[in-house]
């Protein structure tokens, strides 16, 4: 933990303590004492959503409790982290975020009222990320031959999910440094839309998820030629990974679907809840249902998440522009 | 189709368990459809963990029930409170409603559900007759398509309204101004929305709600007596109902297939076709002047056309793993779930062709249903009518904001429907055309993010929608012409009768 963040948590810590927080000593025993409330800032039926309703009904067994799936959706995840911030930090109040992308949309957005360190993790349950998928029309197996294509002038748009994303960051760090040289990026609005021009071939290529683009693949049109996280993926064993190409992107690419609480949740609370969250992720029907759908289940305890979350925006401030980024994004328009 | 598979669909279907989940989804879709603002992805959502236990067919007939009980379950609300149960009937509203003020509730509602019930069996069978034609036709509808589809509801403005041109595109252009509100689909611009309550925009369903509902009820509130006006007598039959519908066979099969091609373009759905088919039946009707009073076409369109789009939704989704929606985004986690892979394979006879036939068999027994539901006993609800306005207002006040508040719990969505409420309030007394309104703010964001992308794919080249030869997109030309001949067909026409008149 650097010192930055340690000033911050103080300031949070204080300004809590006034509004009367007291001590939450011996908490583990009674905890939790009613029914909890799990965030997701995004709509049902999308992917953390799925994720948190599979997981639920086993952790309720875990502690004893019911647990409620609060779906927050909008302003791209923010507006119910928003929620969260302000919630009791008594631990029955918790959500899921996916870092990092989480802290590029508050970087972007330029968020002022929290901080994503303000939050505390509590565990990770599962990972996903971005691959690229092409249109099997123009023979592509590999990175090297999309990059010929676009160099060559044979294909020129890629599809990329929503203008100031960090899958629009992605595309255009995939032509300055990847020559990945295509002519226009055209934006959709979100995972689905790029998949379906993708598959009706509108665009030849364009970013999926490791999710998404198994269904992709499923539609027989499409295949997924590169993965872009640091990660192996067993639906596709064989693709490309773009390190072997060159640097790493999992700080842009890879995400972890992220347990967090509060300000200042008492760890021991977290824990138990962490605890939970392993059972649900070691279940036999979990598992069954990740191999049958292609999600991917990992868990983090407390310390594993807390090394993944701390020092995320850092860490992004530290490779990406965002300045020159944000200039690039009105360019275009 | 495979004919050994389709029996084998037949007996699958016909077990006392798949029966059992048929009639349960589209029982309960019929009441998270009718109480405005638990739409289908919220019911569907919440069924979904607990079809586990069973098994994959049962599961996926239970979720698809829902949906299409909802779909009708939706003009419930929208005839007897002027209400929206679900988004999609929302034109239900405005013939629905009129008709129970006139004391025919009973008669609305049975139109609704044969037309709705009739529109299903209809584009199902279509569905399994032609579904490899119409799984490439999807795939020729992208984004320029979809933009002109926008552009196509917005000339219905034309069309739908009565009275005064100017003050018809005033209303819709006053509709278009309320989607550029929240975050630019360009750049990074947030457009009146400094607060992230607003980044994603004013939620149509909340302004929905507002023009409808509340100012209905701040209306109803300056009358005595019940939703029924004066002393009209609670009529209408039910069998004149289900005549009306049956006797409108080419309204129904059009807006059943308006729903279905609509329905099909993801991002567009069962809102949107909902008010073209609408419109098509009050362009195409010879006495247009009759909508918006209880015209019992207007019901039957509407109905028809969104379960039209159920079996319009599921090309895409059960084919490419494509949600349109997030009704369909649930029932693809369902199909997830139980193993199932959205795909070609779902359409081929060597791999789950059994389990989409008995699927779609399966729903054309839950419009049966949905029939027999609806005309038994729905239709005695048409009683709620005839209670004083006194105990109706404020339940529907509270259904209204809660209804709408669960959808994303947003609370700017609150004070959208009393704003909203306010401005339909005077809109109708001062002869404003209200569907105008609403058509600009359903279509505005699909209109504007669909051109930005067009114009990006053809690097800013407006020939991508004229322009088949160059772009290889046959149906945007098409769709230009369908557009010219709506805004300028009436012109032409009129010219036309003069010279041959004289």
């Amino acid at each position: 933990m650097d010192r930055r963040r340690f000033l911050k948590s103080v300031g949070v810590a204080s300004a809590v303590g006034t509004v009367g927080f007291s001590g939450h000593a011996g908490a583990q025993e009674d905890f939790p004492s009613e029914s909890l409330t799990w965030m997701i800032p995004w709509s049902e039926g999308g992917g953390t959503d799925q994720y948190a309703r599979q997981l639920a009904p086993v952790m309720e067994e875990s502690l004893g409790e019911s647990i409620e799936i609060d779906n927050r959706p909008g302003a791209g995840s923010l507006l119910g982290s928003e929620w969260l911030f302000e919630q009791d930090n008594d631990g029955h109040t918790f959500g899921t975020v996916n870092s990092p992308g989480w802290e590029f949309t508050w970087r972007v957005e330029e968020v002022e009222a929290w901080e994503p360190d303000d939050f505390e993790p509590i565990s990770f349950a599962g990972v996903f990320g971005y691959t690229i998928i092409a249109n099997d029309a123009h023979g592509i197996e590999d990175f090297g031959d999309l990059q010929d294509a676009y160099a060559d002038g044979d294909l020129d748009n890629f599809a990329y999910q929503g203008v100031g994303t960090d899958s629009h960051l992605i595309t255009l760090l995939l032509r300055d440094e990847y020559d990945l040289d295509w002519q226009t990026a055209v934006p959709y609005d979100g995972g689905g839309p790029v998949n379906e021009a993708v598959i009706s071939d509108e665009v030849p290529a364009g970013i999926a998820t490791n999710t998404s683009a198994i269904a992709a693949e499923e539609s027989g049109d499409v295949s997924a030629i590169v993965n872009l996280m640091d990660i192996e993926l067993e639906a596709f064993p064989d693709i490309d990974e773009i390190t072997e190409y060159g640097d790493s992107l999992a700080y842009l690419t890879e995400f972890r679907q992220m347990q967090v609480a509060p300000a200042d949740t008492p760890e021991d609370v977290r824990e138990v809840i962490s605890e939970a969250v392993e059972d649900a992720v070691e279940d036999d029907g979990s598992q069954e249902w990740a191999e049958e759908t292609g999600n991917i289940l990992e868990y983090g305890d407390i310390d594993e998440a807390t090394e993944e979350f701390d020092g995320t925006v850092e860490e992004l401030e530290e490779q990406v522009d965002f300045e020159e980024f944000q200039e690039r994004v009105e360019e275009e328009a | 189709m495979s004919f050994e598979v389709f029996l084998g669909a037949i007996d699958a279907l016909f077990t006392y368990e798949t029966m059992f989940w048929v009639v349960a989804g589209v029982f309960i879709g019929i009441i998270v459809g009718a109480l405005p603002g638990l739409g289908p992805p919220l019911g569907m959502a919440i069924i979904l963990p607990l079809t586990l236990p069973l098994d994959a067919s049962n599961a996926i007939i239970l979720l698809i029930g829902v949906y299409s009980g909802s779909m009708y379950g939706g003009s419930i609300a929208a005839i007897l409170i002027n209400t929206p149960g679900v988004s999609s009937s929302a034109a239900t509203m405005f013939d629905g409603y009129p008709m129970s003020k006139q004391g025919r509730a009973a008669t609305a509602l049975s139109v609704s559900a044969t037309a709705s019930a009739i529109a299903g069996v209809f584009t199902i069978t279509a569905l399994i007759l032609f579904s490899p034609v119409l799984i490439e036709m999807v795939l020729a509808v992208g984004t320029p398509e979809r933009f002109l589809v926008a552009i196509l509801g917005l000339a219905m403005i034309t069309v739908v309204t009565r009275g005064s041109l100017a003050k018809g595109l005033l209303a819709g252009a006053a509709g278009l101004l309320v989607t550029t509100v929240g975050s630019a689909p360009m750049t990074l611009d947030r457009r009146y929305s400094e607060s992230f309550l607003l980044y994603d925009g004013i939620d149509f369903v909340a302004v929905l709600i507002g023009l409808f509902a509340i100012a209905e009820m701040m209306k109803l509130a300056g009358e005595e007596g019940g939703i029924a006006e004066g002393d009209v007598v609670i009529g209408g039959g039910i069998v004149e109902g289900a005549v009306i519908a049956i006797k409108h066979p080419i309204t129904v099969v059009k807006s059943g297939l308006i729903g279905m091609g609509v329905g099909s373009i993801p991002g567009a759905g069962a809102t949107v076709s909902n008010f073209v088919a609408y419109s098509e039946a009050v362009r195409s009707s010879a006495d247009p002047d009759s909508f918006g009073s209880g015209n019992e076409i207007g019901v039957v369109a509407s109905e028809a056309s969104n379960n039209g789009t159920v079996a319009g939704s599921l090309i895409p989704a059960i084919s490419f793993g494509i949600p349109g929606s997030s009704s369909t985004a649930v029932l693809i986690g369902g199909l997830l779930m139980h193993d199932l892979r959205p795909g070609p394979s779902m359409f081929d006879a060597d791999g789950e062709l059994l389990l989409t036939y008995t699927m779609l068999l399966a729903l054309l027994v839950g419009n049966l249903v949905i029939l027999l539901f609806g005309l038994s006993m729905v239709t005695r609800l048409g009683y709620l009518t005839k209670i004083d306005t006194d105990y109706i207002i404020p339940m529907v006040v509270v259904l209204s904001f809660l209804g709408t508040y669960a959808i994303r719990i947003n609370p700017i969505d609150i004070i959208t429907i009393i704003v909203f409420g306010v401005i339909g309030f005077y809109m109708v007394r001062y002869n404003y055309s209200v569907i105008a309104f609403v058509l600009g703010v359903v279509l505005g964001d699909i209109a504007e993010d669909n051109l930005y992308t067009a114009l990006q794919l053809s690097d800013g080249s407006f020939m991508i929608f004229v322009n088949p030869f160059e772009y290889g997109r046959w149906l945007s030309p098409v769709l230009v012409i369908v557009i010219c001949a709506i805004l300028f067909g009436p012109f032409v026409k009129r010219s036309i009768g003069r010279v041959l008149g004289t």
